[in-house]
């Protein structure tokens, strides 16, 4: 892989953000700027809101104050398919990966549903970059929690997008897997790209901007 | 479309196979209720054949129904339209596979069964021309309703017996115009201006359905 090419340059603001979710305020007044290869982790209790910041940043929830902007611009003013090019959303589980299916029946489904030029070869080199090859034709009924969580961050990679929105990305994942992930941020990172990741343990991970969130509460 | 249509229709065509027996429930449910009503009506020949167009359109208005909960509900349980909708691709022509991915699943298996149903309930094989093209019509709008009133009761716990109450009252005008399409004719005269009632029932459901199941496929999932 070519060293610190830079494929991304757009910057995410949270801009006074306030999160109410049943009536609850789960956050307020968080702002924030994370310019091209900025990496941030979101810290908190459970339930302190680390979960809904992601779906909040990715535009599944609106805000109950404050704005998000990507690359300068209010995301609930772009459009919708526009946006969803620009980013990546990684979901706290893995439910949504069909289990009669293989592995590369499910990312070849996602693969094309993106517009991936050469489906085929982007999906082996995700399953590859994630170390999933050699159960690329297993259906994912029998896979792992670990390879499962593997499975779904090759699809994240697959989409090549600027932003990430990790939920949980280390749960279930070995110390080699774990590993690959931590890699696989730097490089992305170097590349330009951003990510939002929200885990109980700090990545290990130079460069890394904590946010707490929930602390007024 | 394409990048769409294809990637749904293999992995419902996949999952559909792999679940082995389920994805044959429909049409034997349809083949099941044709049969049952063939027998208890004592098998007179021209009680059941007056019966047939009912029974077939009542049979195939159940059966379609029971497809919708594993196309929908549970890509929407397990959090996959939550990812559609976070991806560049359109709600609209997703929606429209998926409908298409039904009537294939569902609509076009039940007309092949009409060569089943059809001898068992005195229906003359001159006649299935026009029986055929009634109830292409006929499944085609019900997996167009179907998809729409999937995607209205997506997070319902039942929604089984919702989907029941709020399609069969909206297919009832295309079911009045096959039924009588079928028995004019079964008893020889010209079935035509039926069919082609049945026709402009279904050319606006076309854009409409997808276009109103796609709203509330977000509504639902960008709620919960």
């Amino acid at each position: 892989m070519p060293a610190a090419k830079r494929l991304f340059s757009k910057t995410l603001t949270l801009s006074d953000i306030t999160c109410r979710r049943g009536g609850r305020v789960l956050f307020q007044n968080v702002s924030l700027t994370v310019p091209p290869g900025g990496i941030v982790h979101l810290t908190g209790r459970n339930g302190a809101g680390k979960s809904s910041l992601l779906r909040l940043i990715a535009g599944a929830l609106p805000t109950a104050a404050g704005r998000v902007l990507w690359d300068g611009a209010d995301i609930s003013e772009m459009d919708r398919e526009d946006y969803a090019q620009d980013y990546a959303f990684l979901p706290p589980d893995d439910r949504d990966l069909k289990l009669l299916e293989t592995a590369r029946e499910n990312l070849l489904f996602w693969a094309m549903l993106w517009k991936i030029k050469t489906p085929d070869a982007a999906v082996n080199a995700a399953l590859a970059d994630m170390g999933l090859a050699p159960l690329a034709d297993v259906p994912v009924r029998v896979f792992s929690a670990g390879q499962k969580r593997r499975l779904s961050l090759a699809r994240l990679r697959m989409k090549q997008s600027a932003l990430w929105l990790l939920d949980e990305p280390f749960n279930a994942l070995d110390s080699h897997a774990a590993d690959l992930l931590a890699d696989a941020l730097r490089a992305h990172a170097a590349a330009g790209g951003i990510v939002v990741l929200a885990a109980h343990q700090a990545p290990a991970l130079a460069g890394v901007t904590a946010l707490p969130l929930g602390a007024a509460a | 479309m394409r990048h769409v249509l294809i990637p749904h229709l293999a992995r419902s065509l996949r999952l559909h196979l792999r679940r082995g027996p389920e994805a044959l429930v429909t049409v034997f449910f349809f083949v099941m209720i044709a049969a049952l009503f063939a027998l208890s009506l004592g098998g007179g020949q021209d009680i059941v054949a007056r019966a047939a167009p009912g029974i077939i359109w009542t049979a195939a208005a159940l059966a379609a129904l029971l497809a919708l909960e594993s196309l929908y509900h549970r890509d929407y349980d397990d959090g996959t339209f939550d990812l559609v909708l976070m991806s560049p691709v359109s709600v609209f022509a997703v929606v429209a596979a998926k409908m298409l991915c039904h009537w294939l699943l569902t609509g076009l298996l039940l007309l092949a069964a009409l060569l089943v149903v059809a001898p068992m309930l005195f229906i003359p094989f001159a006649q299935l021309g026009v029986l055929i093209l009634s109830l292409f019509c006929g499944t085609l709008y019900l997996s167009l309703l179907g998809g729409f009133g999937a995607c209205l009761t997506l997070g319902s716990r039942k929604p089984g017996i919702l989907l029941v109450l709020l399609i069969l009252p909206l297919f009832l005008p295309m079911l009045l115009l096959g039924v009588l399409a079928v028995g004019a004719s079964l008893a020889g005269m010209a079935a035509k201006a039926y069919v082609l009632l049945q026709f402009a029932l279904l050319l606006p459901a076309l854009p409409l359905a997808p276009y109103a199941a796609s709203v509330c496929l977000t509504m639902n999932v960008r709620s919960s």
